[in-house]
């Protein structure tokens, strides 16, 4: 049973009070706390509020709230740029495991992830989600071939999840981080991103998941992740519009504030035309999503593609109107732009899902 | 909306009502009606309607007969008396049997509303059923030469005289004003006071004596909008709605109509084709460069219908502000957007002057690209018409943003 909007509504609440509390960008800063590798106490709290099993069946031990609360949860963490890959750890493996055949498995993996005792991370190429590790038999092994790129905040989880391109159907291996060699690289969002790359190593073949999925029932998996991560990125739009606006309001120049001044109003408005569309774009793609709609596919990619474009706009419209401010390292505004054109290239850009939108309506 | 009784399914089986639908639509509509929509055939009602295809007139009949040419107004007035999720399935049915509106009204988009939020009873009774049956065409007569995006400047006096209102001055931009036969009209009633405080909402018969319009040939060639000249047009005061000098929040509230209501009127997207089967006619598809930004179009469209969509939940749940100006402005540019596109494509082709007789229009395509040329001209309007993108961005910043005024 997914959600009401009431419910939504209500854990949107609590959550945002407790990132205001726990995790806000300007907690950070004051702690003066790294967020390189992931934020561990963010990713810690929002379990304990119950985020594990959002995603999983109720009958396996979650709560099956559904995407539009997931993007909610998405949204508040982007609104604060708290630094955790929400869709690869609230979203993926709780598809990828309720897709399990194997009864036991299900019942192993579901319900210790929905408490939040085990912590997975679906790990995707960052640039083309679709990109997989290419498997081969050997024997009563499997050998992997194959790179994914920037995989976001790895160093948060002890065990990610290899989708595995293997017999014509699409496969997914737990691992351990320190099975496959990795390359960690930070990026100007003060995010961490490893590229993992795997030379033919061996791994047992009975050590993959039941789960087979063909190319479409992934590409919907993508679909679910696609939209998380488009959530997250309105929220980070959101707040970065908010402080401008606000700051039109009491920013004074020629003795007024410098939002009476048409051409700044203009250009405010201009903005939130956009970010409007935006959010009516991620709730309907979330709603299509939970409601099993067959235009979910590219609707998330409609949302991705948008906000990507919006967050472009945004963020540097955000810095122009702030000045001189804007551009100090002591001000936020340049860290939501800093973090908005890295999540532009995450998990496909604004033509990789204009690409995918077109191949959905069959353009 | 009063009377939200419904009346086609007392029991609320919305599974019922929609299988009734579905089956009455098979049985009535026309056969005739399921090819593309000419721009002749659209059905705009009033007292000199042609129809150029005769289905046209029994569609308007049967849906008017049903209340269905204004689903959500009350049966007493000639509506279906549909509640939203009704209204939606009859939407969604209708969609899917390909129909077409029964009914293109600014009667029904923009009065109608604002009737049943200041008109009084016998306002409501005498001016509704006309409307929903397409016997009455209306025409909104709010600019003038000298009040274009300061509306509230305009200076069409309406001076008392006994029993009648006494009219004098002239409108421009009147959206077929030619074709219509009553006009909703700002007039000045008080010229002493703030110009927001001294304007009222006249309606009247174009028919009366003292009235003379003048069609206005554009970029395009066509002659959608019209000069309206009144000389000592007498209006019987009963044609006044809602108080006296209490005419400006009316007018406001018309416009969030109209602009809530742009995609559906002035765009007029079911004049046409797809734009992805054109695109892919001819080859607007094949090369990636071309793809993307076709991709791109239809996504900023299919992301505006969205939020239009969503907006309307919100009008129809009571929210209605000033929200509607984002749709208005987005549907400005994505509709000039779409023509840029399509001129791209066709190339000098498009670009014929169908005035000079000596080229010759050689093929379906071809006459295509010319109409759709004639589109392009045409959607330059879109962000004057209306209110400017300009005046819809300045109502953002104030309303929405909470910017300070100058």
């Amino acid at each position: 049973m997914v959600a009401t909007v009431e419910d939504v509504t209500a854990l949107r609440d609590v959550t945002r009070t407790w990132i205001t509390e726990h995790a806000s960008i300007s907690r950070a800063r004051a702690l003066g706390r790294s967020s390189r590798g992931g934020d561990g106490e963010a990713l810690s709290g929002l379990l304990e509020l119950g985020w594990g099993g959002g995603m999983v069946p109720e009958a396996d031990g979650g709560t099956a709230l559904g995407l539009t609360a997931m993007a909610a949860l998405a949204e508040e963490c982007g609104r604060e740029l708290v630094a955790l890959p929400v869709a690869h750890i609230f979203v993926g493996p709780a598809l990828v495991f309720a897709a399990c055949e194997d009864l036991s498995e299900r019942a192993r993996l579901l319900p210790a992830l929905a408490s939040g005792e085990e912590r997975f991370l679906l790990s995707l190429d960052s640039i083309a989600p679709n990109v997989l590790v290419e498997g081969e038999q050997r024997g009563g092994s499997i050998a992997l071939r194959g790179e994914l790129r920037f995989v976001p905040d790895v160093g948060l989880v002890d065990r990610i999840i290899l989708p595995v391109r293997f017999n014509g159907e699409i496969r997914f291996l737990i691992v351990s981080p320190s099975e496959v060699a990795a390359v960690r690289r930070s990026l100007v969002d003060r995010r961490s991103y490893t590229t993992l790359f795997c030379q033919g190593d061996l791994f047992p073949a009975a050590s993959l998941l039941s789960a087979r999925l063909s190319e479409s029932e992934f590409e919907t998996i993508c679909s679910s992740i696609y939209l998380t991560a488009s959530a997250e990125a309105l929220g980070a739009v959101q707040s970065a519009f908010d402080m401008t606006v606000e700051y039109l309001k009491t920013r004074e120049q020629f003795g007024k504030p410098i939002g009476s001044f048409q051409a700044l109003q203009h250009r405010a408005a201009q903005a939130l035309c956009q970010v409007a569309t935006l959010r009516a774009v991620v709730e309907a793609a979330a709603a299509a999503g939970d409601q099993n709609d067959r235009r979910f596919d590219h609707l998330a990619s409609l949302a991705k593609a948008l906000s990507c474009e919006t967050s472009r706009l945004v963020m540097a419209e955000a810095i122009q109107l702030h000045g001189g401010i804007g551009m100090t390292e002591e001000h936020d505004v340049g860290l939501y732009f800093k973090r908005g054109r890295v999540t532009e290239f995450l998990l496909g850009d604004a033509h990789a899902h204009r690409a995918r939108y077109a191949d959905f309506r069959e353009l | 909306m009063t009377e939200q009784a419904t009346a086609e399914s007392p029991s609320g089986d919305l599974a019922v009502f929609r299988e009734d639908v579905r089956r009455w639509l098979a049985e009535n509509y026309p056969p005739s009606m399921r090819e593309a929509l000419p721009t002749e055939e659209l059905s705009w009602g009033g007292r000199d309607a042609s129809f150029t295809n005769p289905d046209t007139k029994i569609w308007l009949e049967r849906m008017a007969a049903k209340g269905w040419t204004a689903p959500t107004l009350p049966v007493r007035f000639g509506g279906g008396g549909l509640d939203a999720p009704l209204a939606t399935i009859l939407r969604e049915e209708m969609a899917s049997a390909n129909a077409r509106t029964p009914l293109i009204s600014f009667g029904l988009s923009m009065l109608a509303p604002v009737l049943l939020e200041y008109g009084s009873e016998e306002q409501l009774s005498r001016f509704l059923p006309p409307i929903t049956k397409g016997q009455i065409r209306w025409c909104q007569g709010y600019s003038e030469p000298n009040a274009g995006s300061d509306l509230a400047s305009l200076r069409t006096s309406a001076v008392r005289d006994g029993e009648h209102f006494v009219v004098n001055g002239s409108k421009i931009w009147t959206s077929y004003a030619d074709k219509s036969d009553w006009i909703f009209c700002l007039v000045r009633t008080d010229a002493s006071v703030p110009k927001h405080l001294g304007i009222s909402f006249l309606l009247f018969d174009l028919s009366s004596p003292g009235v003379e319009r003048r069609p206005i040939v554009l970029i395009s060639g066509e002659s959608p909008f019209c000069e309206v000249f009144f000389n000592d047009v007498r209006v019987p005061v009963e044609n006044l709605v809602g108080p006296l000098n209490g005419g400006w929040g009316i007018a406001k509230r018309l416009l969030q109509y109209e602009r809530q209501n742009v995609i559906g009127s002035g765009l007029r997207p079911e004049s046409r084709r797809d734009l992805d089967e054109i695109l892919r006619d001819r080859g607007g598809l094949n090369d990636p460069i071309k793809r993307d930004r076709a991709a791109q179009h239809l996504m900023h469209a299919d992301a505006l219908a969205i939020f239009t969509a969503k907006n309307a939940r919100r009008v129809a749940a009571g929210a209605a502000d000033a929200s509607v100006s984002i749709v208005k402005v987005l549907a400005a540019k994505s509709n000039q957007a779409r023509s840029d596109l399509l001129i791209d494509m066709y190339g000098l082709e498009a670009l014929v002057d169908t005035s000079d007789p000596a080229p010759p229009v050689d093929s379906m395509a071809h006459e295509e690209a010319i109409r759709e040329a004639r589109g392009w001209l045409r959607s330059r309007a879109n962000s004057i018409e209306g209110g400017t993108s300009e005046i819809n961005l300045n109502i953002l910043a104030k309303a929405i943003l909470g910017l300070p005024n100058a």
